[in-house]
């Protein structure tokens, strides 16, 4: 019996290692290669230098872009919490055919590939004079960023207590006194994740913005995008470490506002919970 | 509605209302912008598709044919497209699989401490721009990359293996990109199953490796299928790494669409193959679903 124990158990770990090091090995390399000085893409060296962050930081080609993909993720995740938040407060207790109906049709963007809404939005943005406006790219986020805020607070609001909102109402408060007083500090957890997961969600997103921006909204991604295509800039790496950086810094927040439990669900839940 | 808040006042009315008020409705402003930025643009879509390709303006306006769906159907390079488009999603989501399910299952089995490092590990590369992801793969793979030189000069190999460029690199790339996705939706089922069903069934004498077959796996399968449910309609619709880390093997649904609308400015017929790419999209997560609920009813029955 013991044998056939530690050999299974010790299958699961290797095989899972070796996940690990497969998911990992393109951002440590990313990384590595950010700090050389070689000019060429090729492979990681030994030498240190940090020219290439100095040329991303004061470059106005990588500066411009960086500055349209922040306002465009800060308002994008405004947007979505603003469509969200009454979202998850009218659905999260909610039953019945309605309900199903609505949910439905907040979160079914979410399930889309980018190239499908960027090609849908490209020919009608077009129309209503949205292509190539931070409003139009900010909208267009916000199609994902706008049911993974709502998992986000639906999550949270769920496992609250409506007693005390009732409560509330009872001693006379009205229905935004009490969503401000009493709904909103309960669900805080829930739309600072929410917040966050559409700021991430819009700063690395590329299809829409590589098909709804103009050269005054470029987006990061999309310079990314053109620099791989046609001619690979080590800066590239220390972008793409930018990137990782802030990937890292993020997954840190979200685990301090969900926990462990709650980013594993919410970032499961839309898939399973049916 | 900031009037009715500060009139209403007494406590019986308000909470009578608060009762009555049917909340569902605050969903609405949402499913608002899913309509006018998601039904109308598709609908939008699926009418240029039908109308008549011209030349230096995209399409002529008021023109009905069925000229691009006669195209897709009839010209073999379509066919091909749409083939390789399937026949790597349907490699991705095995090799995916196959992948997820064991680090899924230690981050189950794992304590507090390891287990928010695994996570850590899975929920980083899930956040990292797919360009990021793409472009460390392209410095690993490509024929002068770190993978070659370090197999070169360990002598394994006498010249650099094609690993980039074609179908392998495509594979690497959707791989990455979608494995955290189905580690995550496994280990959240798997976290669901009651402990004291394997716990049972080792007691009555069944192996570790019978309990699994048998009682684990079993449980698992949603979340294996929603796994694979994400995996396959992502790769669908996947469009960076096939042009980024494929060649000349094959092209993706998705580069075509790409190339229709931007370069060849048909957009007919671009319209064309992205109505018949959401379709097929539409009709693989309703079966998915379907069979899901089917399962479920079986099991609870």
């Amino acid at each position: 019996m013991s044998p056939r124990w530690s050999l299974s158990s010790l299958s699961y770990r290797v095989l899972g290692l070796a996940t690990v090091i497969f998911l990992l090995s393109p951002l440590v390399i990313v990384v590595w290669l950010s700090f050389g000085s070689s000019p060429y893409m090729a492979k990681p060296s030994l030498d240190f230098s940090l020219r290439w962050y100095e040329e991303i930081f004061t470059a106005s080609r990588w500066t411009g872009p960086f500055q349209h993909s922040l306002i465009i993720a800060a308002g994008s995740s405004v947007l979505s919490l603003l469509l969200a938040t009454p979202a998850a407060l009218g659905l999260a207790k909610a039953q019945g055919r309605r309900a199903v109906g609505l949910n439905f049709g907040v979160m079914v963007p979410f399930f889309m590939p980018g190239l499908i809404l960027a090609v849908g939005l490209l020919m009608f943005a077009s129309r209503i004079g949205l292509s190539g406006t931070f409003p139009g790219i900010m909208i267009a986020h916000s199609l994902w960023g706008t049911p993974i805020a709502y998992l986000a607070i639906r999550a949270v609001y769920a496992g609250t207590d409506t007693a005390a909102e009732e409560a509330a109402r009872v001693l006379g408060a009205g229905p935004l006194r009490t969503f401000f007083l009493v709904t909103l500090p309960s669900i805080l957890p829930g739309v600072a994740a929410g917040a966050l997961f559409a700021f991430v969600i819009s700063f690395n997103e590329f299809m829409m913005s590589l098909f709804l921006t103009a050269p005054r909204t470029v987006t990061l991604p999309v310079v990314i995008w053109t620099s791989l295509r046609y001619e690979v800039s080590p800066a590239v790496a220390a972008i793409a470490s930018v990137f990782i950086g802030i990937s890292v810094i993020a997954v840190i927040i979200g685990l301090r506002l969900v926990g462990t439990r709650g980013l594993l669900q919410l970032t499961a839940a839309d898939a399973v919970k049916k | 509605m900031v009037e009715a808040a500060t009139t209403e006042t007494s406590g019986g009315v308000s909470r009578a209302s608060w009762a009555r008020l049917d909340r569902v409705w605050l969903a609405v402003p949402a499913v608002v912008l899913t309509a006018v930025f998601f039904v109308i643009p598709i609908l939008f879509m699926g009418r240029i598709s039908l109308s008549v390709h011209e030349s230096g303006s995209a399409y002529r306006e008021g023109t009905w044919t069925l000229d691009s769906y006669v195209t897709l159907l009839t010209d073999s390079f379509y066919l091909r497209i749409f083939s390789y488009t399937l026949g790597v999603s349907l490699l991705v989501t095995v090799l995916g699989l196959a992948l997820a399910y064991p680090i899924a299952y230690w981050i189950n089995r794992s304590g507090p401490r390891l287990k928010v490092i695994l996570l850590f590990a899975v929920i980083v590369p899930l956040w990292t721009n797919i360009l990021v992801l793409i472009y460390g793969w392209l410095i690993i793979l490509s024929p002068g990359g770190a993978l070659n030189d370090g197999l070169m000069r360990l002598g394994l190999i006498d010249a650099p293996l094609r690993v980039v460029y074609n179908t392998f690199g495509i594979v690497v790339g959707i791989v990455q990109i979608t494995l955290p996705y189905a580690i995550l939706i496994i280990a959240a089922v798997l976290a669901g199953i009651d402990r004291s069903l394997v716990e049972s069934a080792r007691d009555m004498g069944a192996s570790r490796l019978k309990a699994f077959l048998h009682v684990t796996l079993p449980l698992s399968t949603p979340g294996i299928a929603s796994a694979a449910t994400v995996i396959f309609v992502w790769s669908m619709g996947e469009y960076a790494s096939p042009q980024l880390l494929g060649g000349s093997a094959g092209k993706f649904v998705s580069q075509e669409v790409s190339s229709q609308f931007l370069t060849a400015f048909n957009w007919p017929r671009g319209a064309g193959l992205a109505v018949t790419l959401f379709s097929l999209i539409v009709l693989i997560l309703v079966v998915a679903q379907t069979a899901a609920r089917v399962t479920a009813r079986r099991s609870a029955a």
